[in-house]
């Protein structure tokens, strides 16, 4: 089981979002990543948020830099598109690359990549909203409604080969709330891929909801570890006394 | 200063075992070439992705008889990462049966298939203990590392023909994973030390010091 720090990246910036909207900027990536790392972090997820909706991707750099210190697994996700895409950003450091958007529209992407990279390397992105009796698949960002059901996608993409499903929920991201644990628990039972939960940590008893109510692999926490609220340590610290199997790291 | 040559063909993490090597102090370079292979005092081979499309592109590259001149002829260390750890075995039954370098002899299984437990997550994505067994506890290469967390993603696992090329292995579901595996000049991890945070880099100077 993995704790993850999320940054959400807008421009060159780290910055703070509900609900997948860029509110503001809360300071240089690279400064967090490195503190994240040091706080004993297991991977680090870099999401642009704006990159799809220009068509672009603005952490090549970013990453480039954060890899040159950062001896732990790196996801980015945002505006990967292609093949060359992936390949630009595997060379610039990333460990997987997360994709929602593109995924969505062209689902035979994920064979693609998966062959070309390995399901290993392959992280599918999915943004959920809730509706009354069950989930919608939203991409660009939380932007656009795609009439795809949570469930049914998470099967697709299972069996086209991704490697991981990270799944945030937009309801609850920035909140600071909790997590969505029907939506989680709708996510863990429909994959045999390891899944990360993001969207809503905020409170210590969130550890307890994700890992053991929603059984999932990884959650990520944003908001929370950027504002001290909480630190990684202590999130790791209530992990164990749940006697839950996260890394020791006593560093 | 030891120089430590990255092989690159085409298939792998190049940039940031470099930035781990240079962290425990030594000296990386990138090689791309055969000659450069037989002129190499210590070669990492990395590998990300399928197996079948890592030994075709050394085989491409004609990067194999140099290889096996390398560790198998002039027995230099060589290390595999993950799937530069698989392709050192024999045989490889991901997405059809291939051969592999058969440095080391076993194979490589799917995690999916060698499980008993239906309800197993693959890949393995997790920061695993790796444990060692007995025999091996007066080996340099462990100092520090018995039971600490290294990096794991994989969906296909070594299963080795003699135990005796058992160095570590890890836990997972009903699982005993080979996590190190080796003979004499020949050492392959199936986690990836560059990603496993500090216990990562002392293996790895561990290894960079001791393998030869």
């Amino acid at each position: 089981m993995r704790i993850i720090g999320r940054l959400d990246i807008k421009n060159e910036n780290l910055i703070k979002s509900i609900n997948l909207e860029g509110l503001r900027v809360i300071g240089d990536p690279n400064k967090f990543a490195k503190k994240y790392y040091t706080d004993g972090a297991d991977e680090l997820i870099f999401m642009d948020l704006v990159a799809s909706l220009y068509n672009r991707n603005s952490l090549h750099d970013i990453i480039k830099n954060v890899s040159k210190d950062v001896f732990i697994p790196i996801t980015v996700g945002g505006a990967i598109r292609s093949i060359d895409d992936a390949l630009k950003i595997f060379d610039s450091g990333a460990d997987k690359i997360a994709i929602n958007t593109a995924a969505v529209k062209y689902p035979n992407l994920i064979n693609l990549l998966a062959k070309r990279f390995g399901s290993q390397a392959i992280v599918i992105s999915i943004e959920a909203k809730k509706k009354i009796n069950s989930w919608e698949v939203y991409i660009e960002s939380g932007r656009e409604q795609t009439n795809v059901s949570v469930q049914n996608w998470v099967k697709e993409a299972t069996d086209r080969g991704c490697g991981e499903i990270l799944i945030t929920s937009i309801d609850q991201e920035g909140t600071g709330r909790g997590f969505d644990t029907e939506l989680l628990t709708t996510v863990t039972k429909n994959t045999s891929v390891p899944v990360i939960a993001s969207g809503g940590f905020g409170d210590l008893k969130d550890v307890k909801a994700g890992f053991v109510e929603s059984k999932v692999d990884a959650i990520a926490v944003a908001d929370a570890i950027h504002h001290n609220k909480i630190s990684l340590r202590q999130i790791r610290k209530k992990a164990l006394s749940l006697g839950l199997n996260v890394r020791e790291f006593n560093q | 200063m030891k120089i430590i040559s990255i092989l690159n063909y085409g298939c792998g993490n190049l940039l940031s075992i470099k930035r781990a090597i240079e962290e425990v102090g030594y000296s990386p370079e990138i090689i791309s070439e055969k000659k450069e292979i037989e002129k190499a005092k210590f070669i990492i081979l990395p590998g990300v992705g399928a197996f079948e499309n890592a030994m075709s592109l050394l085989r491409y590259k004609n990067f194999i008889e140099p290889l096996k001149q390398f560790a198998l002829i002039d027995k230099k260390p060589l290390l595999g990462i993950c799937l530069g750890m698989q392709i050192l075995l024999t045989k490889s039954f991901e997405m059809g049966e291939h051969k592999g370098l058969d440095f080391i002899p076993g194979i490589v299984t799917s995690l999916k298939k060698k499980s008993k437990k239906k309800e197993i997550k693959v890949p393995q994505i997790n920061w695993n203990k790796i444990k060692f067994s007995k025999e091996s506890e007066s080996t340099i290469l462990q100092k520090n590392i018995h039971n600490k967390n290294f990096y794991f993603i994989h969906s296909y696992m070594a299963q080795l023909d003699n135990q005796k090329n058992l160095l570590g292995y890890c836990n997972y579901y009903d699982l005993s994973i080979p996590a190190i595996i080796y003979s004499e000049n020949i050492l392959g991890c199936q986690f990836h030390p560059e990603k496993s945070g500090k216990n990562g880099l002392i293996l790895l100077k561990n290894v960079l010091e001791n393998l030869k």
